[in-house]
C-alpha cells in the first residue's frame, strides 16, 4: 500500500520534472552526446576522421590549455568570495535602509547587469583609455605620469574591477529576494530578545537562506572556471594571449581555428574539471537541498 | 570616301568593343533561383538592384551580420549552412580555400577572363591551384593620410621616401612631443605585412601545393630596421589601433599621419567628422623613387562557397557585382568602396573622381588610383592567418610592456612563432626560409 | 533614520562605483564621434542626441523596431516559459521523494558546465536537421532552459513551510492544484525575480542568435545593434551606444514595474 503511494508519487515527480527534462535532453545532453563523439575526431574545414582519444591525450600535454587556469583560480580565490560576501551585505543593506531608498539602491545595482557586454565593452575600454580615462587625473596627481593604465599585468585586477562592477549587484539582488521570503516571526523574535539588526542578520536570517549562499557560489565557480566576456572586451586596448582563460582558448580554437572537434574536447575538460571542484559545494548542496521527508 | 570608310570602321570597331564588354558575362540560362550572400559593406543593395535588371531570373538576398567568421567557421564544419556567396578578406580567403568552403567557377569564370577583368596579381587572393573561388571588390592599396594644418605648420610636404618620412617623424618629435608623427599598429599582421609589401617583398607565399614561409629575408629585415630604429629610439610610438586611445588621436589632432590601406578615407569620414578639410592623401613614401612600388592592407573579395546549390548563377553575380561599371557606380556612389581592382574601373573613373569636401577639395580618387596602379605585385597569404595575426601581436605587447627590448628582434621570433603554428595544425607542406 | 545613515553612506560611494558606466553611457548619446572620441564627460556640446536618435531609427527603412519587436517577443516568451518549467522541476524536487532524485539533480548541473562555445558546432548540426536555423526555434528553445532557475526554485520552494503543504493537502487538493492555487503565490517574489534575472539575459543574449540566425530581421537587438555600421563595416559608435541607450531602456522600465512586487512574504496557511 506504501510503496503503492510513494510510487504514484514519484510518477507525479516525474510529470512535474517532465518538461524541463525532455528540454534540457534535447538543447543540452542531445548536443553533449554528439559532442562527445565529435571529441573522438580529428578535424579539418568540414573532413572529419577517427582518433580515438587522440584529443585528449593532446589537451592533457597541451601547456596552453593548463596555462589559462590561471586567471579563474584568481577569480575562485579572490573574486567569488569578495562578492559573494559584499552582496550579502548589500542585501542587508536593502532591509536596513527605508524603503524607498532601498528601491533606489538595487535600481543603481541592477543597471551594470543589464548593459550588454558589447556595450560595458566600449564603455570600460573608454574608462581604461590612457588618454580619456577619467582617473588619469588621478594617476598623474599621484606621481604616475605616463604610466600605462593597461598593461598585461594589470588586466586581472581590472576583470576584478569590471566583473565586481557587473555581478555584484545581481547577486545582492538574488540573496535579497530570499531575504523577503523569511518568514517575519523569527527576525522579529530575535529583536525582542535583544540583537541587534547585524547581529539577527548573520546568525538568524543568514542560516535560513544559506541553500541560496551555496547555489550561488556553485554558479559563481562555473562563472569564474568559464570567464570570457571581460577579458574579450579588453582586447580592444591590451593584446592578450589567445588562451588567457581556458574559455576564451576553447573559443579561439573552435571559431578562430575552425579547430571545432579539440574545442569540444577542451570543453568537456573543463566541464569536469568545474565538476570536481564544485562537487564538494554540491555535496554539502544536495544534501541541504533535498530534504528528506 | 576614304573617310566614310574611317568612319564606318570607327563605329563597327566601337560596336565590337562594346560587344566584347557584354560578352564578358555569360548568359544564365538556368532555373529562376534567390542566391543568399553575406557581406559587411552596408550598400550593396544598390548595385543588386542594378543585377536583377539584367538576370530577372537571379535575386540576391543579402545579409549584413557584422563580422560573420564566427558563423561561416561553424557552417563549414557542419558541411552546410553558408549562403551562396561569401565575404571574405583577401587574406583570409586561403584559409577557406584550403578548408574547402569555396567551389571553384572557372567554368564560368575562367583564368582568361578574371585577368582580363581584375589584373593578374588579384589571382592570388581569388585562386588556388588555379581553381578560381571569387572576384576581388575592392583595394587595400596602401596611402599615407595626413593632417595637412599640422604638416605646415612644420614646413613638411608629403614625404616621398622613407628616409625622408623618417627625418620629418624626428624633427616633429624635436619640435613637439606631445604630436605623434604617425604610429605603428599593435599586431595586425596585415599592415606589417603590407608595408614588406610595399616595399617589393613578402614574408609568405605559396607555390605548387607548397606554403613558403621566410621572415627574416632582406626586404623583410630592412623594413623592420627601418621601423626599429625609429621605435626603439622614440620617435615612433606603438598603439593599440582602433582603441578608444587611436580614436581620440584622430580626433584631436594628435597624430599626424596614418599609413593604411585606401578605404581609411571612409573610415575618417565617419569617425572623425570634425577633422573636416584637414586630411589630404598621398602615395605611401618610397625606397627607391625611380622604382615606385605598393602593397596592400586589407581590401575583400565575394567567393562562391561549397554548399551553393547554384554555383553557376553565384559565379556570374560575383563577377558582374565586381566588376559591371553600373556596379562600380553604385558601389562607389553609396559606400566610398576603392573598387579600383576591377580593370573596368577606368571606365567609371571619370564619373566618380572629384574634389573632395572631407579632404579639403583634394580629388583624392585620383591619388588613391595611382596608389593602386603602384600594386603589380602579390601572393597568397598563409591558410593559419590568424595564428600569424596573434602571434605578432603578443610579440608588440611583449615589447611595449618592456620584455622584449630589441625591436628588430621581434621578426625572428614572429616566424619562429608561425612555422610552429602551422606544423602543429598538422600542415606538413610547408618550406621554411625560402620563397618560391 | 539615523541608524541607518553609515549604511546609507557606504551606499553612496558604491552606487557611484555602479553607476558611473551607466552615467558615461547616457552623456555618450549626446555626442556624434568626433565628441565620443575627447576627454570629457560631460554630455556633447552641441548636443547630438537627436540626430543620433533620427540616424538609429531610420537606419536600413527602420530595422531597429523589428529588432525591437523581436527581442520583446524573444524574451518574453523565454523568461516565463523557461522559469515556470523551473518552477515546476523545483517543485519536483521539495515536494517527491522518487528514483534517481539525487542524481537527476547532481547531473542536471554537471551537464550545464559544459561550455556553450564547445558544443556550438553539435548544436548547429541538430538545429539544421530539424530545420530550425533561421528560425524563432533556435533562441527560444534553448532560452526555456533556465538550470540556474530550477535550482534556485528548489531552494525557494524550501522556504515555504511544510505546514502550507499540509494544510493544501488535508483540504484534499490535488498536486497540480497545490502547485498554481497555494505553491506559486508562495514564491512569487522568487519567481518575479527570476523572470526579471531570465528576461536581461535572453534580451542580452548576442552569441546564438548571431550563429542560429541568418537573417537581419528575425535578430534580436542586442545582436542588431552590432550592425550598424559604416558603408564599409566599421562600427559607428555613437549610433551603437545611442543603439544600445535604447536596449537597455525596456530593462529598467520593467525592473521599475516589477519592484513594485518585492515586498516580504506573507504564508498563506501560516497566518
Amino acid at each position: 500500500m506504501i510503496r503503492k503511494r510513494r510510487s504514484r508519487l514519484a510518477l507525479r515527480a516525474y510529470l512535474f520534472l517532465a518538461p524541463f527534462l525532455a528540454l534540457f535532453s534535447f538543447i543540452v545532453i542531445y548536443p553533449i552526446v554528439l559532442g562527445v563523439r565529435l571529441s573522438l575526431y580529428g578535424q579539418r574545414g568540414a573532413r572529419m576522421w577517427y582518433v580515438g582519444f587522440l584529443n585528449y591525450r593532446n589537451i592533457f600535454t597541451d601547456a596552453r590549455f593548463w596555462e589559462a587556469f590561471k586567471i579563474p583560480l584568481f577569480l575562485l580565490l579572490v573574486q567569488v568570495p569578495l562578492m559573494i560576501f559584499l552582496a550579502i551585505l548589500i542585501a542587508f543593506v536593502y532591509e536596513r535602509v527605508p524603503r524607498k531608498e532601498a528601491a533606489i539602491y538595487r535600481f543603481i545595482h541592477y543597471l551594470p547587469y543589464t548593459i550588454p557586454a558589447i556595450v560595458a565593452g566600449i564603455v570600460w575600454s573608454y574608462i581604461f583609455s590612457d588618454s580619456m580615462s577619467p582617473f588619469r587625473p588621478l594617476l598623474d596627481a599621484l606621481g604616475m605620469m605616463g604610466v600605462r593604465i593597461l598593461n598585461r599585468e594589470h588586466v586581472p585586477l581590472v576583470l576584478l574591477v569590471i566583473i565586481l562592477w557587473e555581478f555584484t549587484g545581481y547577486t545582492a539582488f538574488v540573496v535579497f529576494s530570499s531575504l523577503l521570503a523569511i518568514p517575519r516571526e523569527y527576525a522579529e523574535q530575535a529583536q525582542i530578545d535583544g540583537a541587534t539588526f547585524w547581529q539577527t542578520a548573520f546568525f538568524i536570517k543568514l542560516p535560513l537562506i544559506r541553500g541560496v549562499i551555496v547555489m550561488l557560489f556553485i554558479f559563481n565557480i562555473i562563472g569564474a572556471l568559464q570567464v570570457f566576456n571581460e577579458p574579450w572586451m579588453l582586447q580592444t586596448l591590451v593584446v592578450l594571449p589567445p588562451n588567457y582563460t581556458p574559455a576564451m582558448y576553447i573559443y579561439n580554437s573552435a571559431f578562430a581555428y575552425g579547430r571545432f572537434t579539440y574545442a569540444i574536447a577542451m570543453g568537456l575538460v573543463l566541464a569536469s574539471i568545474t565538476f570536481l571542484i564544485s562537487l564538494y559545494v554540491l555535496r554539502t548542496a544536495s544534501r541541504q537541498l533535498l530534504v528528506q521527508r | 570616301m576614304k573617310k566614310v570608310v574611317l568612319g564606318l570602321l570607327v563605329v563597327f570597331l566601337l560596336a565590337s568593343v562594346a560587344l566584347a564588354a557584354d560578352d564578358m558575362y555569360p548568359e544564365y540560362k538556368g532555373e529562376p533561383v534567390t542566391l543568399t550572400m553575406w557581406a559587411w559593406t552596408s550598400n550593396e543593395d544598390y548595385s543588386i538592384r542594378e543585377f536583377e535588371k539584367v538576370y530577372p531570373n537571379i535575386k540576391v538576398q543579402w545579409e549584413n551580420f557584422g563580422v560573420h567568421y564566427e558563423k561561416a567557421q561553424t557552417a563549414i564544419a557542419a558541411g552546410e549552412g553558408l549562403p551562396d556567396v561569401l565575404m571574405i578578406e583577401y587574406t583570409y580567403a586561403p584559409e577557406f580555400m584550403d578548408l574547402g568552403a569555396f567551389v571553384p567557377i572557372n567554368k564560368w569564370l575562367p583564368r582568361e577572363k578574371f585577368v582580363a577583368l581584375f589584373g593578374e596579381p588579384a589571382l592570388n587572393w581569388c585562386a588556388l591551384d588555379d581553381n578560381i573561388y571569387g572576384t576581388p571588390q575592392d583595394s587595400g592599396a596602401i596611402s599615407l593620410f595626413y593632417r595637412k594644418d599640422i604638416f605646415d605648420k612644420h614646413g613638411f610636404a608629403a614625404p616621398q621616401t622613407w628616409a625622408e618620412f623618417a627625418e620629418q617623424a624626428r624633427k616633429l618629435r624635436q619640435a613637439d612631443p606631445n604630436l605623434n608623427y604617425a604610429t605603428v599598429p599593435l599586431g595586425w599582421a596585415l599592415w606589417w605585412a603590407g608595408l614588406v609589401w610595399e616595399a617589393g617583398g613578402k614574408l609568405f607565399d605559396y607555390k605548387d601545393g607548397k606554403w613558403y614561409i621566410d621572415f627574416t629575408n632582406p626586404v623583410a629585415e630592412k623594413v623592420f630596421s627601418f621601423w626599429g630604429e625609429l621605435i626603439d629610439e622614440g620617435t615612433i610610438k606603438i598603439e593599440q589601433w582602433w582603441s578608444p586611445d587611436w580614436y581620440n588621436s584622430l580626433n584631436v589632432g594628435k597624430t599626424a599621419a596614418v599609413i593604411i590601406g585606401c578605404w581609411f578615407a571612409e573610415w575618417l569620414r565617419y569617425n572623425a567628422p570634425e577633422s573636416e578639410g584637414l586630411w589630404r592623401v598621398a602615395i605611401p613614401p618610397q625606397w627607391d623613387p625611380a622604382n615606385p612600388h605598393n602593397g596592400m592592407i586589407g581590401g575583400s573579395g565575394f567567393y562562391v562557397t561549397a554548399h551553393s546549390k547554384n554555383p553557376e548563377a553565384a559565379a556570374i553575380f560575383v563577377m558582374w557585382l565586381n566588376s559591371h561599371p553600373e556596379s562600380l557606380k553604385c558601389l562607389h556612389k553609396y559606400s566610398n568602396l576603392p573598387v579600383m581592382v576591377s580593370t573596368r574601373y577606368e571606365e567609371v573613373l571619370d564619373e566618380v573622381a572629384g574634389p573632395d569636401q572631407f579632404f579639403g577639395g583634394q580629388n583624392i580618387v585620383e591619388t588613391l588610383w595611382e596608389a593602386h596602379k603602384l600594386v603589380d605585385t602579390s601572393y597568397v597569404a598563409l591558410p593559419i592567418l590568424t595564428n600569424v595575426d596573434q602571434a605578432l601581436g603578443l610579440l608588440l605587447q611583449d615589447y611595449v610592456d618592456g620584455k622584449i627590448k630589441k625591436f628588430a628582434d621581434i621578426l625572428p621570433m614572429w616566424e619562429e612563432a608561425v612555422v610552429k603554428a602551422i606544423k602543429e595544425l598538422g600542415y606538413d607542406n610547408v618550406v621554411v626560409g625560402e620563397l618560391p | 533614520m539615523r541608524r541607518s545613515s553609515s549604511a546609507t553612506i557606504a551606499m553612496v560611494v558604491a552606487s557611484l562605483y555602479f553607476i558611473f558606466p551607466f552615467y558615461w553611457l547616457v552623456t555618450s548619446i549626446t555626442k556624434n564621434t568626433s565628441q565620443l572620441f575627447q576627454k570629457s564627460i560631460a554630455p556633447g556640446i552641441p548636443n547630438h542626441f537627436f540626430t543620433n536618435v533620427r540616424l538609429v531609427l531610420g537606419y536600413e527603412n527602420g530595422v531597429f523596431y523589428h529588432w525591437l519587436k523581436n527581442s520583446f517577443f524573444y524574451a518574453t516568451t523565454g523568461a516565463l516559459v523557461g522559469v515556470f518549467v523551473a518552477a515546476l522541476a523545483g517543485f519536483a524536487f521539495r515536494k517527491y521523494e522518487f528514483f534517481g532524485k539525487k542524481l537527476i539533480f547532481v547531473l542536471i548541473l554537471g551537464f550545464a558546465m559544459v561550455p556553450g562555445y564547445a558544443t556550438t558546432l553539435p548544436l548547429f548540426v541538430i538545429f539544421k536537421n530539424f530545420r530550425f536555423i533561421d528560425t524563432p526555434w533556435a533562441i527560444l528553445l534553448p532560452s526555456f532552459i533556465n538550470v540556474f532557475g530550477v535550482y534556485l526554485m528548489v531552494t525557494y520552494w524550501n522556504q515555504v513551510p511544510q505546514e502550507v503543504f499540509d494544510a493544501a493537502e488535508i483540504d484534499g487538493a490535488s498536486d497540480f492544484l497545490v502547485f498554481f492555487r497555494i505553491g506559486l503565490p508562495n514564491i512569487a517574489t522568487g519567481f518575479i525575480t527570476l523572470v526579471l534575472l531570465a528576461f536581461v539575459s535572453i534580451w542580452n543574449n548576442f552569441f546564438l542568435p548571431l550563429v542560429m540566425l541568418n537573417s537581419r530581421a528575425k535578430m534580436p537587438l542586442v545582436l542588431g545593434i552590432t550592425t550598424i555600421t559604416d558603408p564599409q563595416g566599421f562600427p559607428v559608435y555613437n549610433l551603437t551606444l545611442t543603439a544600445s541607450f535604447f536596449t537597455i531602456l525596456p530593462l529598467l522600465i520593467i525592473f521599475v514595474v516589477f519592484q513594485r512586487f518585492f515586498r516580504p512574504q506573507l504564508y498563506a496557511g501560516l497566518h
